[in-house]
């Protein structure tokens, strides 16, 4: 017995704004939150871009006494979660302890990392932080979820890479379809903007020095972005009976590992992930209306990805609309899966499709509406949101339109 | 490849070693994509040089694209081998 899954619940914070109502606003006005980096000294290096959250106050968040203890990541986690379980209503109410699970992204605190190292290497203080390793621990945003919304069934991290939320929002949506969980808040947190993780990813070679164009010609490679993502995914029947909004309803989730490339991706794994996800959903290629794609703006990423998209889905690509939202919130890592699935459950429910901002060239090998530098309105039903991770882990979610 | 230069040859012996190829084997029209290495065997290689000779080899400079060849990298180098040089000397005579 297979239960269906709604999606009760949504909290977003990104460049795009500090939660879902300016996410889709941001969405459907073409915003782009990409620009000078702030939160970092960034004089030293090539790339002066990034796609920060701005103005966030932890001490609106917080106590005091907390905050030594959380890391940026960890607070977006917080805060993202908080906003989904608070849109969803009392989803928990009633639920036994062991059927509602938190699965969010693995992320390292890499600001508490930073600012420790920096301490002990550069100014040769004689300890760190005592509190540098409950921050910097890659399951640190789910524990802190969990504390704060009062959840103790099955919760725990999953790293994957820039693939991090999708594999854990679809682990959650597999676990309440196999009847083992009633409710999952799922999704993660990424702050990777620190001087070292900013100049480590400039040493990749893989940073835009003045945008991010996925799909253009003139594509420069990615803009780091941050952020976080959530979802409240429920057991549909409870949801209908507790009288929920049901944003969407998610019906699959396809994985794949390349088993190739630490960093290149892989054209066939890519597809089968589609394709499974499109397996797993009971839903033929043709019947997709919208890709929420993982469209990185590097050049090997959007190209593979175009022709693993053509391998999928034939010649119905002509007609299918495929968009990288990353042109407006940047690579938010191992958030990245979380705020496209908002995306795309806010496309399916307001009937719209996010645009692919920064687009200028026409490119041959990338040969899709990518919705360019306009959102437009479209009745869309069905879609998928892609994740292709570094290290060839992929992980794409189905979502369909919830009529009611 | 053959040349006078003593940097060059340095430059060159260097890529060699990176990429496990007879020095005496590269030319300068053999594209660096034939050298049987990664791109990321690619990055790192130029990390390498950049360390190797303290320089600096930007991103959008003539090794973007996908046709560079090994005599455009080693000159290239050999550039901003020179340039970093010139700067010196010139710190050295204005200081």
């Amino acid at each position: 017995m297979t239960a269906r899954v709604a999606i009760t619940g949504l909290g977003s914070l990104s460049a795009l704004g500090p939660d879902i109502a300016a996410h889709l606003a941001g969405l459907r006005a073409g915003t782009v939150g990409i620009g000078p980096t702030q939160g970092v000294d960034v004089t030293s290096m090539k790339t002066k871009i990034s796609a920060e959250v701005r103005g966030f106050a932890p001490e609106a968040h917080f106590e005091p006494r907390q905050l030594g203890l959380i890391d940026r990541t960890s607070q977006f986690a917080v805060v993202v979660a908080r906003q989904a379980l608070a849109d969803a209503g009392p989803a928990l109410e009633g639920v036994a302890r062991h059927r509602a699970g938190a699965i969010f992204a693995a992320s390292v605190g890499f600001h508490a990392v930073d600012d420790s190292y920096h301490k002990l290497y550069a100014e040769k203080a004689p300890r760190p932080h005592p509190f540098t390793v409950p921050r910097a621990m890659p399951s640190g945003q789910v524990s802190h979820v969990t504390m704060d919304l009062g959840i103790h069934g099955p919760s725990f991290s999953i790293a994957s890479a820039c693939s991090s939320a999708s594999h854990s929002i679809g682990t959650a949506f597999h676990m309440i379809r196999s009847g083992m969980l009633d409710v999952a808040v799922a999704g993660g947190a990424e702050s990777q903007i620190t001087f070292g993780m900013l100049k480590s990813w400039e040493a990749l070679r893989v940073l835009a020095a003045d945008g991010c164009r996925p799909f253009s010609k003139d594509r420069g490679g990615l803009v780091i972005g941050e952020g976080g993502g959530a979802v409240v995914l429920e057991n549909m029947d409870r949801a209908i009976a507790r009288g929920a909004t049901i944003h969407a309803e998610m019906i699959g989730f396809g994985m794949s590992a390349d088993g190739m490339d630490i960093t290149a991706p892989d054209l066939a794994s890519a597809a089968a992930s589609m394709r499974f996800a499109l397996e797993d959903a009971g839903v033929k290629p043709d019947a997709v209306d919208y890709v929420s794609a993982h469209g990185t703006a590097t050049m090997l990423n959007d190209k593979t990805e175009t022709a693993a998209l053509r391998q999928v889905f034939g010649d119905h690509l002509a007609k299918l609309p495929v968009s990288s939202s990353k042109s407006q919130y940047g690579h938010t890592m191992n958030a990245s899966g979380a705020l496209d699935c908002v995306t795309t459950v806010l496309a399916l429910r307001e009937g719209f499709l996010p645009p692919t901002m920064g687009y200028r060239e026409f490119d041959p090998e990338c040969d899709i509406d990518c919705v360019p530098n306009a959102a437009r309105t479209a009745p869309i039903e069905t879609a998928i949101s892609s994740s292709f991770a570094f290290g060839g882990l992929n992980a794409v979610l189905a979502l369909r339109r919830y009529n009611g | 490849m053959q040349t006078d230069d003593p940097t060059v040859t340095e430059i060159v012996a260097f890529i060699a070693d990176e990429v496990g190829v007879d020095a005496t084997l590269l030319t300068r029209e053999t594209p660096v994509a034939e050298l049987g290495i990664s791109s990321l065997d690619l990055i790192e290689t130029i990390f390498k040089l950049e360390s190797r000779f303290d320089i600096e080899i930007p991103n959008d400079g003539p090794l973007n694209g996908n046709n560079v060849t090994v005599g455009a990298l080693v000159d290239h180098v050999a550039e901003l081998v020179a340039a970093s040089h010139g700067r010196t000397a010139g710190a050295a005579s204005a200081g």
